[in-house]
């Protein structure tokens, strides 16, 4: 048997492992263990999602029923509107995505597939739109001028500024605390700092350049194809620029929450017979909890000389 | 075969579209109070995330109490938290109006320092504290909600309560990171 008969045949039984269920039926179950594990955590909306979801986890007829899903997604959205102007934008998505499963609950049984991939690939469409358009429209996107900015002075993108960027694990200690003492000047002394400056690296303004032109091309690409209407060959584009996406993004930017609502409505817009395609989904969440382990500095680490090569082109 | 409770009645478009208006609608509605009234992008479900350095913790609120004898610089009070938060995210010209008339209907009070005799006393008067070291502003003051007994001795003469609203601009070519306010309320206080 050769290795790609052997790789497939692994692959078959691993698809149908974890897809026993329906299309469906999974899309409910994941989209209820994302309630338990990344909801809303404020405490009037966390208790009753956590009671939510695990009835709907453990009873059936709950995660079919069209009054349960309007019932959590009244829950998230009154979250959302409470804390308007601090609520995560996927907080927002999963609220959406929650009318959704309500009104794919509503339909009649041999529609609702239909009702949900389309609701999926829209909502992920509109959303990742939206995204495009603000990049676009910034005054310091395009200029890689915010990427520079996060990478040298917001924590999360730490691991990618020293291992990609190069700069040192000190000297982005140092941006960091001059960032705090200069926005707590703002707040607490008579006359603020005026300015101070960031510790950088050369190879800093590449790995901008490079995140920001990729980002903007795989976001706009997601929007595209998933605004463009189609079940089969652009379904399996769809699939695969999203997967793309989930799998390179989260290993700089480990935004869980946001990853694991894009990978649910990856799944759902999948057509159902690309069995592989919605079991990629599943490996690639999986993937996600890994570079929450911070494996994804070794992969950056491995990419450095190849980062080195481009900065000497530039 | 239609699942139980499964309604034929309601046109299979709405099912299918509803939720992507509710999005779009709310998206297109931050989009317009990102571009005209400083909302920040990041917030408002308008997916701006990862798209500006402007995100709400690149801002800052600033507040102080203007006196007969010159500005001090002081921190929201603790009740008035959340809606520093929302103004600091959205600092349309009523939100901070509103804030800033919050706490002018306040009763500001020097707070108590043991180890200053002087509760008006400077930073430069303190060798052992300098501002930056101390989350407090001083000399240190703190509202007192309306309503709330206070001792006369203590109490601040405050003319007029101004809000700011600040985020973080970055020149990429220098490296170098500065300030700008980006909204501004002067409430008067009323005489007592």
């Amino acid at each position: 048997m050769t290795l790609l008969a052997r790789a497939s045949s692994v692959g078959n039984r691993v698809a149908a492992l974890l897809l026993a269920g329906s299309t469906l039926e999974t899309v409910r179950m994941l989209t209820l263990l994302l309630l338990l594990l990344q909801g809303p955590t404020d405490w009037y909306v966390r208790t009753p999602l956590i009671l939510l979801s695990i009835t709907g986890i453990v009873i059936r007829a709950a995660r079919s029923s069209p009054a349960f899903w309007l019932t959590i997604a009244m829950f998230i959205l009154a979250h959302d509107i409470v804390s308007w102007a601090e609520a995560d934008n996927h907080k927002w998505l999963m609220g959406w995505w929650c009318v959704a499963l309500g009104m794919t609950a509503l339909a009649p049984g041999e529609f609702q597939l239909k009702v949900i991939q389309v609701n999926a690939r829209l909502l992920l469409g509109l959303c990742f739109a939206f995204a495009t358009v603000w990049k676009l429209f910034s005054g310091d996107y395009l200029d890689s001028t915010f990427f520079k900015f996060e990478l040298l002075a917001d924590f999360r993108f730490r691991d990618a500024a020293h291992y990609a960027g190069g700069v040192g694990i000190e000297d982005l200690k140092e941006n960091r605390k001059a960032r705090d003492a200069f926005q707590k000047s703002y707040r607490v002394d008579a006359e603020p700092s005026e300015s101070f400056t960031l510790v950088s690296h050369p190879r800093i303004d590449v790995l901008a350049i490079a995140m920001t032109w990729w980002t903007i091309l795989i976001e706009g690409l997601i929007a595209l194809v998933c605004l463009w209407p189609g079940d089969r060959l652009i379904a399996i584009i769809r699939t695969l620029v999203i997967l793309v996406f989930t799998a390179t993004t989260y290993i700089l930017a480990p935004v869980l929450g946001f990853g694991w609502m894009v990978i649910v409505l990856g799944f759902a817009q999948c057509p159902e017979q690309y069995k592989k395609l919605q079991a990629s989904f599943l490996i690639v969440l999986g993937l996600l909890y890994i570079y929450g382990l911070k494996l994804g500095p070794m992969y950056l680490k491995a990419a450095e000389v190849g980062i080195d090569e481009m900065a000497r082109f530039f | 075969v239609p699942e139980p409770g499964a309604r034929r009645s309601i046109d299979i478009r709405v099912l299918k579209y509803a939720a992507p208006a509710l999005l779009t609608t709310l998206a297109c509605i931050q989009l317009f109070l990102g571009l005209n009234f400083e909302l920040t992008p990041w917030k408002g479900g308008g997916f701006g995330m990862f798209s500006t350095i402007d995100s709400p913790s690149s801002r800052t609120v600033r507040v102080y109490l203007e006196t007969h004898d010159g500005e001090l610089p002081t921190m929201l009070p603790s009740w008035l938290t959340n809606r520093g938060r929302y103004a600091r995210s959205f600092p349309a010209d009523f939100r901070i109006r509103g804030l800033a008339a919050e706490m002018a209907a306040a009763t500001w009070i020097y707070r108590e320092d043991e180890s200053a005799d002087d509760p008006t006393a400077k930073p430069s008067d303190q060798p052992d504290i300098e501002a930056s070291d101390s989350d407090q502003p001083y000399p240190q003051v703190e509202a007192s909600r309306p309503g709330q007994e206070v001792d006369d001795q203590e109490v601040v003469a405050v003319d007029a309560i101004r809000v700011e609203v600040w985020r973080i601009l970055f020149d990429a070519e220098t490296n170098v990171v500065t300030g700008e306010r980006i909204a501004q309320a002067i409430e008067k206080v009323p005489a007592r």
